[in-house]
């Protein structure tokens, strides 16, 4: 034990410690803020437009990753009674509120609680086609409804009703081919791992190209969105493919933001490419549908907000960034 | 003899040598692949894993500078012998209040959780504002443990047995943090202020503590054998691993766990999530700040079911990088303060605060007490107050004293 029991001045090398210590303090601080500055921040909110009223009453909700113009289209479909029902469009754009355009009427093919739809474009139409898609006890009958209203012949893909209880997601999107794809996702079981199938457009949906069991469970619908969509991941020149990837959008309560996450088709949807969260709340409540879409020839994650019928709102977040040092 | 940086941090019990040493040990073991979770990591979990020690260490040298250049030197001074009725009175008053609010939080739970069917329930239905007058068991167990100078002697018998009392009724709460606390504090500060112990007892310690901590480990797996990290362990783990050294498995999950869980909290923020701004360290006065969160809770979620992630997890989240050099030179600079105080003036107050700091920066490698547990808030300048008065005597002895020299 060494004890001082003299009362000399503290020398100068104390001193010359001291500030040395704080030196490097400081220049740490500066040097962490700098690589700091490189992380990823949640995607920003680019662009908010309020929708014309009329689609509060939508019975569904879809944006088009078209290629005809620069910007998607949200379109919905209202029941006009038991058999039948029609679709609108809006641009999204730079008009304050955009006028909704009447697309066409359409005769449904059963009852409208066993109905989803999709909008497409299905080579050879060159207008974008309704895909009304009723689920049977052993298969799915997609019946495609041109502009106008024609419907074409029926498309039928041999995959059951999912289990009691769970969701299916029916998602139109490239993958494999001159026509898209459909994308079947089951999920919302926390004892069953979520699967998707993936069934081939250019062979009419008759032949599955994929069915993935994917590496989680559950993905209810009270706090996930689902979408299919080219966000472009590419990893090496060797996988350059324009295929969709999977998108998962997580909103809960307790989150602050939600949450982005995707899967890469490119890359035959093992493991995650990117976990961002988008400057929007994680608490967003009911009839909040989300999409990837384009805004002025650029990919967004469009958010449509339909929980006050008297103000609807599209919300269109940046999905591109600059990925730094994580 | 003059007390310099270089000889003052000769010994092993300075901050900034025992710090550095055991977070670098930890993080090098956490990059040997065991478990399924572990993961390469990221430049930035790099970057903060060598900022912590440089900035803790940085840090203590301010804090041991500052000490040293303006805490007079002062002739040793040692507490008075352990038959001192007055500091034996205040070790019982300490005793007495903390035991009533043992027993009021019994009642308020309904049960002894050690004693209980289910003691994880009542453990964390435990709380409360009162619950901080429990701290003064660990005051008064702190006391009784260092001030002798033999502890076992007959002498001081008194002071074991109320040192052993108020730790055992730490016991009955069924928390192992509350048992160990004072148990090593009182080793470091002993150390501090009466000289080292024997090898033999540092030895014997270090297999007492490995052997409590292994059985304590697979017991508390065994509640649950279905959990998910069960299968992964006793299936894939264990039989790679050739007998002898399944003890120190328990050891190298408990340290390299933490290492995992603040990579999930380095990626998380702000890339997930905007960092926080001060609400995840201000969990241990959630009372005055009703917006505070745990850190466990976040990372719960994230690297379930690893929820303590070192000193650098919660201050990472609140502010990145500026809040984890700053919160951990802060550490640095108290505990090495008090190291170095105790250095200087040898004396009970002194060790007593500098070993119960030391406690505070090694469990930094497990996760950060400076703010998830306020306690020493509380309790180090009770350390410092009471040890001045065992020293010098308490108030009206001191009076008495002067009355007896006017007369």
């Amino acid at each position: 034990m060494t004890v001082d029991t003299t009362t000399k001045p503290p020398s100068r090398h104390l001193v010359f410690v001291g500030l040395g210590a704080l030196a490097v303090l400081i220049v740490m601080t500066l040097l962490g803020l700098a690589i700091q500055r490189t992380l990823p921040e949640p995607y920003p909110e680019i662009h908010e437009q309020s929708l014309p009223i009329r689609i509060a009453r939508a019975r569904d909700v879809m944006i088009d990753r078209n290629q005809y113009t620069t910007s998607s289209r949200i379109w919905w479909v209202e029941r006009r009674n038991q058999r039948s029902g029609s679709l609108y469009y809006v641009t999204v754009g730079n008009d304050a509120t955009p006028t909704p355009v009447h697309y066409m009427n359409f005769v449904t093919p059963g009852d409208w609680d066993s109905l989803k739809f999709d909008v497409v474009v299905w080579p050879p139409e060159r207008d974008p086609v309704l895909m009304v898609m009723e689920q049977r006890k052993r298969n799915l009958i997609v019946t495609p409804v041109r502009a106008g209203g024609r419907p074409m012949r029926p498309l039928v893909a041999k995959i059951p009703e999912p289990a009691e209880s769970a969701t299916r997601d029916l998602i139109f999107a490239p993958y494999d081919g001159t026509r898209p794809d459909l994308f079947a996702i089951d999920r919302g079981l926390d004892y069953r791992r979520v699967q998707m199938i993936i069934l081939k457009g250019d062979r009419n949906l008759q032949r599955q190209t994929y069915v993935l069991q994917l590496p989680f469970r559950g993905l209810g619908p009270d706090s996930w969105s689902v979408d299919v969509a080219d966000v472009g991941h590419r990893y090496t020149s060797s996988t350059f493919f324009s295929r969709s990837s999977l998108v998962l959008i997580r909103h809960e309560t307790e989150l602050e933001h939600t949450i982005v996450e995707t899967m890469p088709g490119s890359n035959g949807f093992r493991g995650f490419a990117s976990t961002r969260a988008i400057d929007a709340p994680g608490d967003l409540g009911p009839r909040n549908y989300f999409g990837v879409g384009q805004l002025d020839s650029a990919n967004g994650l469009f958010r449509i907000d339909l929980s006050d019928r008297q103000d609807p709102r599209v919300f269109v977040y940046q999905l591109s960034g600059t990925v730094g040092v994580r | 003899m003059r007390v310099g940086l270089l000889s003052l941090n000769r010994s092993i019990l300075s901050p900034i040598i025992a710090f550095p040493a055991l977070w670098l040990l930890a993080a090098g073991a956490a990059l040997i692949p065991v478990l399924n979770q572990q993961s390469n990591w990221r430049p930035m979990m790099v970057a903060v894993v060598v900022s912590v020690p440089i900035a803790f260490i940085a840090g203590g040298l301010i804090g041991q500078a500052i000490t040293l250049a303006v805490a007079s030197p002062d002739r040793p001074r040692v507490a008075s012998p352990p038959g001192d009725r007055a500091s034996r009175v205040l070790i019982l008053g300490l005793m007495a209040i903390g035991l009533a609010e043992m027993i009021h939080q019994f009642v308020r739970i309904g049960g002894i959780p050690l004693l209980s069917g289910s003691t994880d329930e009542l453990r964390f239905s435990i709380g409360g504002p009162s619950i901080i007058l429990t701290n003064l068991l660990t005051v008064a167990a702190l006391i009784a443990f260092v001030k002798p100078k033999r502890l076992f002697a007959r002498e001081a018998r008194f002071e074991l047995i109320a040192g052993l009392i108020s730790v055992g009724s730490f016991a009955l709460l069924a928390g192992r943090g509350s048992v160990v606390l004072p148990i090593v504090v009182a080793v470091f500060s002993r150390w501090l202020l009466w000289g080292r112990p024997s090898f033999y007892l540092i030895g014997a310690s270090v297999v007492f503590v490995l052997i409590a901590l292994s059985l304590g480990f697979f017991v508390r797996l065994a509640q649950d054998p279905e959990a998910t990290f069960q299968g992964e362990l006793y299936w894939e783990i264990l039989p790679k691993f050739p007998f002898f050294l399944l003890p120190l498995i328990p050891l190298y999950i408990a340290v390299t766990t933490n290492f995992i869980a603040l990579a999930g909290v380095v990626g998380h923020f702000p890339t997930i999530e905007p960092f926080a701004g001060g609400k995840y360290n201000l969990i241990g006065l959630d009372l005055f700040f009703p917006g505070a969160e745990s850190i466990a809770d976040l990372s719960a979620g994230l690297t379930p079911p690893w929820v303590t992630s070192t000193i650098a997890g919660a201050l990472w989240a609140d502010g990145g990088f500026a809040a984890v050099v700053i919160g951990v030179a802060v550490a640095g600079g108290l505990s090495a303060a008090a190291f170095a105080a105790s250095r200087r003036i040898r004396s009970l107050r002194w060790s007593l605060v500098a070993g119960y700091l030391l406690f505070h920066s090694l469990f930094g490698v497990y996760t950060n007490l400076w703010t998830q547990q306020v306690d020493w808030l509380m309790v180090t300048p009770l350390l410092y107050i009471l040890g001045s008065y065992v020293e010098k005597g308490l108030p009206w002895q001191r009076a008495e004293r002067l009355m007896q020299k006017s007369s």
